[in-house]
Formats: structure tokens, sequence, C-alpha cells
């Protein structure tokens, strides 16, 4: 079992949103992180076979993303998708059903049970219009594990879940992660951090980095500073490295920052987390 | 005697609970659906209304046929024809609205990532509704063949053009616009077409004669293959996967 992504390139007219991406994933748990239009979406839409890759070939086993074996496998949850008006959560699942080819009594049974395992079973008959931002993304969440799918790619999933729920969800996919080959895109380093075995990060359309979350910490490592500064020293320090965490504590101000060199004297080195990371890629002091 | 045994034997010994009974259920693969049992579910999925006015469509065609001689006496000649004529492009509006239902709801995304994928749902709806379509308008036709002074095939064309300039704008429309602009593109055109309809042939009664049977004929053939080329595009769309229109806000 092993989806393959051999230089996937997408263009739109002269943007070059995904660029020669190659990557093979094997079951497990992935996650993409990226900063606003990086691609990540361009990438996952590309490995549904929503769009066609400019350049490159995506298969999974050999099977290319525009067969039918192939979306057979696929469970897929948008960023931001729509639903007909009339349908109430479990017309939602039923029809989404008879699109992936589940007999109906089969769809029956898994939707109630997928609506049960997103906590929905309460609301079932209940009209779509009707729901909060958070439950219609969890209705996505189900929608996409009705033909039980041996990849499963979920774009910006934990968007607007409770802390409640995206602990469920964590829980959920990191089950799910033990025999299939799950993707998932977040701005939340949280959510990933601890579920995905290797983490994916994308930056203007490129992968710069991927791996086991302790593997890509390391590039950071010993370079994660704190300190307390004077408020007067604040902005001249921010402007020269990329701030992780700022808070007021009485007339001082603490400061965590990524730096090669100790920022000033009384910064101690700390331990990196993936969050530096991140901040660290997507900070606006790193991209001048 | 057999089954004596077999009762005996269950009241002896207890079954030994099941292992893992969930667990090898869920693994069990089950026989997927066929393309047909996929072509089936879909009706459930058109909305009521094309289904109702359908029925309200032959009904006024039954009523106008075989009823109106008694309770109205200014009959004209022709004038079954407009009336039912006049209906029908808002028949066309809804058919060709509801082709396009996934890009509206913004479902083209999920749709498309199914193992039927969206080229075959729209496939499915085209059909269905083109099925339904060609019912009402048969119905209509043996109707109004038992009045009309008009040949079979002329009464079908004067039916027909109406309807088939609405459903060709309207495909057009859809295809080179989306959201809620591009519905009231629609219902205007549909409505253009059904005044036009009535004001042209109630005022002259010219048009339905013989010698203009040709340019009928004419618009009949061009209104026929937009509806085909626009059809053959949007499939064409779907199966090369160029959403620029219908994904990207
Ligand atoms: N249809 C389109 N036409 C032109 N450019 C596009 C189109 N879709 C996306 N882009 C561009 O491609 C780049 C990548 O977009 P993408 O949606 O993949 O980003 P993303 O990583 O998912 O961002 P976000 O975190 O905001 O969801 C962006 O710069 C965007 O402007
Ligand atoms: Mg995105």
């Amino acid at each position: 079992m092993e989806l393959t992504l051999d230089r996937v390139t997408k263009h739109y007219g002269s943007k070059i949103a995904c660029d020669r991406i190659s990557l093979t994933l094997h079951p497990g748990v992935y996650g993409l992180l990226g900063a606003n239009g990086a691609g990540k979406t361009t990438l996952m839409r590309m490995m549904c076979g929503v769009l066609v890759p400019t350049f490159g070939s995506i298969t999974y086993d050999g099977i290319d993303v525009s067969c039918e074996d192939y979306r057979d496998a696929l469970g897929y949850l948008p960023q931001e998708f729509g639903y007909y008006p009339e349908f109430s959560a479990l017309d939602f699942m039923l029809y989404i059903a008879t699109l992936k080819g589940i007999p109906k009594l089969r769809a029956r049974e898994k939707a109630r049970e997928l609506l049960e395992l997103v906590s929905l079973e309460k609301e079932a008959k209940k009209k779509i219009k009707t729901f909060s931002g958070g439950m219609k993304q969890r209705l996505g969440v189900a929608q996409s594990m009705l033909n039980d799918p041996k990849i499963l790619i979920l774009d910006e999933p934990t968007a607007g879940l409770d802390p409640k729920e995206r602990v469920r969800f964590r829980n959920l996919i990191s089950r799910l992660g033990a025999d299939r080959i799950v993707l998932l895109s977040t701005h939340i380093v949280s959510d990933v951090e601890h579920i995905a075995g290797t983490i994916l990060v994308m930056k203007d359309g490129r992968l710069i980095h991927q791996g086991a979350l302790e593997e890509i910490i390391r590039t950071i490592e010993g370079r994660v500073w704190e300190c307390i500064v004077p408020q007067a020293l604040v902005d001249s320090l921010c402007e020269r490295y990329p701030a992780i965490n700022m808070r007021q504590e009485g007339k001082d101000v603490f400061l965590r920052l990524v730096g090669d060199e100790k920022p000033c004297d009384s910064a101690i080195a700390v331990q990196a987390a993936l969050e530096d990371l991140y901040l660290y890629y997507f900070s606006e002091v790193n991209a001048k | 005697m057999n089954k004596k045994l077999k009762n005996a034997l269950q009241s002896a010994f207890e079954a030994p609970k099941p292992v893992d009974k969930e667990r090898f259920l869920k693994s069990l693969r089950y026989p997927k659906t066929t393309c047909w049992d996929f072509f089936l579910s879909q009706f459930r999925y058109i909305r009521k209304r094309v289904w109702v006015l359908s029925v309200l469509i032959a009904f006024v065609g039954w009523a106008i046929a075989f009823l109106s001689p008694l309770t109205i006496d200014w009959y004209i000649e022709g004038e079954k024809i407009w009336i039912i004529s006049a209906v029908l492009p808002f028949l066309a509006l809804l058919t060709a609205t509801e082709i396009y239902r996934s890009a509206f709801y913004r479902m083209t995304e999920l749709e498309i990532c199914c193992r039927f994928s969206l080229s075959q749902v729209i496939m499915a709806r085209t059909a269905i509704l083109g099925g339904g379509n060609f019912i009402v308008l048969a119905l209509l036709l043996t109707f109004i063949g038992r009045v009309s002074p008009y040949s079979l095939l002329q009464a079908a064309i004067y039916l027909l053009v109406p309807y088939l300039i609405t459903c060709g704008i309207c495909l057009l429309i859809l295809s080179r616009t989306r959201g809620s602009e591009s519905l009231y593109g629609c219902a205007a055109a549909a409505c253009l077409v059904s005044v036009a309809n009535v004001i042209f042939s109630s005022t002259m009664q010219l048009l339905y004669s013989n010698p203009f049977l040709i340019y009928w004929l004419l618009v009949f053939a061009a209104s026929s293959s937009l509806i085909g080329i626009q059809i053959h595009h949007l499939l064409k769309q779907t199966e090369d996967r160029t959403w620029n229109l219908l994904l990207t806000e």
C-alpha cells in the first residue's frame, strides 16, 4: 500500500502553486503544515483527482489518480464544501454513499455508525442548514469515511472544532492511521504534533521539510531562546529575530525567539518545539 | 432424528462467544453497487418540483386539448399550441438548472472524488431529466395531435422550438457564469422566450402558416445543436477536470 507522487507540479497561469513535489506515503498519519497560500489545498486537490497536475503523476499501488479504483479507495474532506439545501445530515450521508457505490442497507448502517462517531447521532434528522460550522465540519469528516478509504485526505479537518471534539478527532485519526494512509493539513500545529508520524512542511509550493517530528525539530535545535527584556528593547529584537511568543510580565516583556546566535545576554537556550519551527519558517522576519 | 440430535447438542453445550465478530464483519468485503443501481438511486435526488411541473404541464395540455372547446369559444387555429408552448420554457429552465445543481451548491469537489464521479452524476441526471421531459412532450404531442389542424410534424416543431431555445440559452448561461446571477439570467431567458412566444403567436397568425415552416425548422435545428454542444462541453469539462468555472470561487 503505497501512494506515490512524482514531480507533481501545478501552474495557475504564471503562478506556480505546487512545484515538483515528490513523495511516497505509506500507512500512517501525515501532517501537512504551511502558511496561507503555501499550496496545501492545491496539492490535496491533485491527490484527489479534483485538479489535474500540470506535470507529474500520482499513483496508488500503480493505479493512476484518474481511475475509478483509485477513487474507490479514497476519502476526501475539502477545505470548503456545500450541500443541497433540502438535505438532513443523514440524507447527505446517504447521497454520498450512493456516489461511492455503497449498497443501500450497508449505507444506512455505516452512516449511523459514522454519525455516532462524530457525535452527530442526535442531529441525524436535522437539516444541515441549521448546523453550526463545527457540526458541518464533523459531518464532512464522517462522509469522507463512508467507504472505509485506504487513502484519507483531510483539508483542515479541525477548523472550527471545539476542544472536546478536537481531542476526539485526534484519537480517531491516530486509530485510523494504523492501517491506512491519512494526510491532513492544518494551521494548528498542536493538532498534528502528537499524532502525525511524519510531518511535511510546505512553503511557496515547495516541500521544504519532511520527516518525523524529532528529525524536523533538529534543524532548529539549540536556536530557540527565551529572555525577559525591558519594553524598550522589544522592538529592536523583534525586528531581527522571529518572535514566537511574547507576553507582558510586570514592567518587562517575556520573549521567545529563534536565532542563530544569542539575541541578548539574559537569553537562555530552550528546547525547540514544532511550533517554533513553523513560526520560524513562516515569520516575516525570515521571509525578508 | 438429525434435527433432534442437533437441538440436543445445542441445549447441552453452550456456544462459545464470538471473538472479534464486529471487526470481522467490518472487514468483510461487500458487493459494490453497479452502474445501473447508481443510475436508479439518482431518481430520488431529482427535486420534486421537476416532476410536479411535468405532471402539471401534461395535465394543462390535456385540459386545453379536450376541455377548452366546451368552456372557451374564442378558438383560433394554433391557439392551443402556443398556450402550451408558452409554459414549456419553464420546464426547460427547471431542467437546465437541475443539471447544474452541483455547482450552485458547491458540491462539485465532493462529487468529483467519489467512485461514481461528477461526470457520471451529470450524465445520470441529464438522462433522467431528458427522459422525463421526453415523456411530457410526447404526451402533449398526442393530445395536440388529436385536435390541432396541423400535421404532427408541424405541431411538434411549433411546440418544441420555445422549449429548445430556452434549454439552449440556459445551458449557455450556466456554462459561462456561476452563482446566483446565472440563475436570474436563466429565469429571465425563460420568461422572455415565453412572453415572446405569446406575443408573436397571438398577433402574427401568419407565423404559423406553411411558408414560415422553413424558418421554424432552422431555429429548431440551431437550438438543438446548441443544446448538444453545451451538454458535450459540460461533460468534457468534468472529464478533463478543468473546473475553472465551477470549482474555484
Ligand atoms: N483557481 C486558482 N487560480 C489562480 N490561483 C490560484 C487558484 N487556486 C489557488 N491559487 C493560488 O495558489 C496558491 C496556493 O493556494 P492553496 O489554496 O493551495 O493554498 P493553501 O495552502 O491551501 O492555503 P490556505 O491555508 O489558505 O488554505 C495561492 O497562492 C493561490 O493564490
Ligand atoms: Mg487550503
